[in-house]
């Protein structure tokens, strides 16, 4: 019994507590953990006003965004797992540095903030968003085809040898957290994107932007709108009354 | 497989795929050769040629696009990275790979592709015009 006073004002010292860590839990739902849900949502955006010298850039494209998402109320989060096969050649220690660097871009920026008229009360300071990449040899929500620069045919490859969503250069720590974005449904964030112009009237380049979010300039943290498609995926884990918005933490 | 006369393209494009039948799209390959059939040297702009989305392109039989992936994010130019001197009959190679460009599975049916690309920047003294092959038909087969 002590132990349990003991952890519950430890609880309380730390703001983002669950609530059930601090009060009595009258309702199952929030202690309870909801089942892991595949998302496999199409996306797809458009692109247009690139400079002339990028406008092969310009046009429709499309994609699934799949991943396993699961909310866990008895912690107040939510956890993304990413399971990637890899074709080709590559090190563990590339296939790590790849890792590493997903997920400290990509953790612990926003919290779903997310009512639940279905449980009231339900992780109310909201739940941090973590993610996490596996990879697996089967089950895979994507194969990637490991790049090396300078191995392809003509001894050229893409700037570190990313070249797209699932080509991804084996020494590449930068670019691949945009390509991963992708995989979490966020679209492009430079040119003009879904009729949005990134170059704010032409006073950016609209790339690579030094204040351009990851979408935008992967060398940069993501924004929290960047996660809106997942917190909608949440929301739908939680039932029919609930919404979730992206906040940053 | 020339993409213009000769005598007014100094560059050609050809292209061949090795499966023209194929269970998983993502093993399509399109082999693609730059050549200049000209006589003087060229300034190409090789620095967007690896991007497989943006460089293959591939379509139902009706000719509407299959939309491929999300493309690459640009890479700065500074007018001399990717850059190429292509001496006369100097050739580049490039392997462009279905796995690259498709983010969903094509069902099984008839597709065609062909290899595009168009520099229309004269700012660096690059080669500007525009290059591409002949549609290639290719045959995805049910499992």
């Amino acid at each position: 019994m002590a132990n349990r006073r003991d952890a519950v004002e430890a609880a309380r010292a730390r703001p983002d507590a669950p609530p059930c860590a601090t009060r009595t839990c009258a309702e199952p739902c929030l202690t309870a953990d909801l089942p892991p849900r595949e998302v496999n949502l199409a996306i797809s955006e458009t692109i247009s006003n690139a400079p002339t010298a990028y406008a092969a850039w310009n046009g429709t494209y499309g994609w699934q965004s799949k991943y396993t998402l699961t909310v866990r109320r008895s912690t107040c989060t939510v956890l993304i797992t990413m399971k990637l096969k890899i074709n080709g050649t590559i090190t563990d220690a590339q296939k790590a540095a790849w890792k590493s660097a997903i997920e400290a871009r990509w953790n612990n920026k926003v919290k779903f903030v997310c009512p639940d008229g279905g449980c009231p009360g339900a992780c109310a300071a909201g739940y941090p968003v973590s993610v996490e990449v596996v990879y697996v040899t089967s089950g895979e929500h994507y194969v990637v085809n490991a790049h090396t620069p300078g191995a392809d045919a003509s001894g050229r490859a893409g700037l570190g040898g990313t070249i797209s969503m699932t080509g991804w250069g084996v020494n590449d720590t930068v670019d691949v957290t945009h390509e991963f974005g992708h995989m979490l449904g966020a679209p492009e964030e430079y040119f003009t994107t879904n009729g949005t112009d990134h170059t704010h009237g032409g006073t950016t380049a609209g790339f690579r932007d030094a204040a351009g979010g990851n979408m935008n300039n992967p060398a940069n943290d993501p924004l929290p709108r960047n996660y809106d498609l997942i917190a909608g995926q949440a929301a739908l884990a939680m039932g029919r009354r609930a919404s979730c918005t992206s906040q940053a933490r | 497989m020339t993409t213009a006369d000769p005598a007014d393209q100094p560059l050609q494009a050809t292209a061949t795929i090795p499966n023209v039948q194929t269970v998983d799209p993502n093993d399509l390959e399109l082999h693609v050769t730059i050549t200049n059939t000209s006589a003087r040297p060229l300034r190409f702009n090789a620095l967007h040629l690896p991007y497989t989305t943006i460089m293959m392109r591939v379509v139902y039989p009706d000719g509407t696009r299959v939309a491929p992936g999300p493309p690459p994010l640009p890479p700065r130019d500074d007018g001399e990275v990717g850059r190429v001197t292509l001496a006369p009959g100097d050739r580049l190679q490039y392997l462009y790979r279905g796995g690259d460009c498709f983010s969903s599975r094509l069902t099984p049916g008839h597709y065609r592709v062909r290899f595009e690309h168009e520099n229309a920047d004269d700012h660096h003294g690059d080669w500007t015009g525009r290059l591409e092959t002949p549609w290639i038909p290719f045959e995805v087969l049910a499992p």
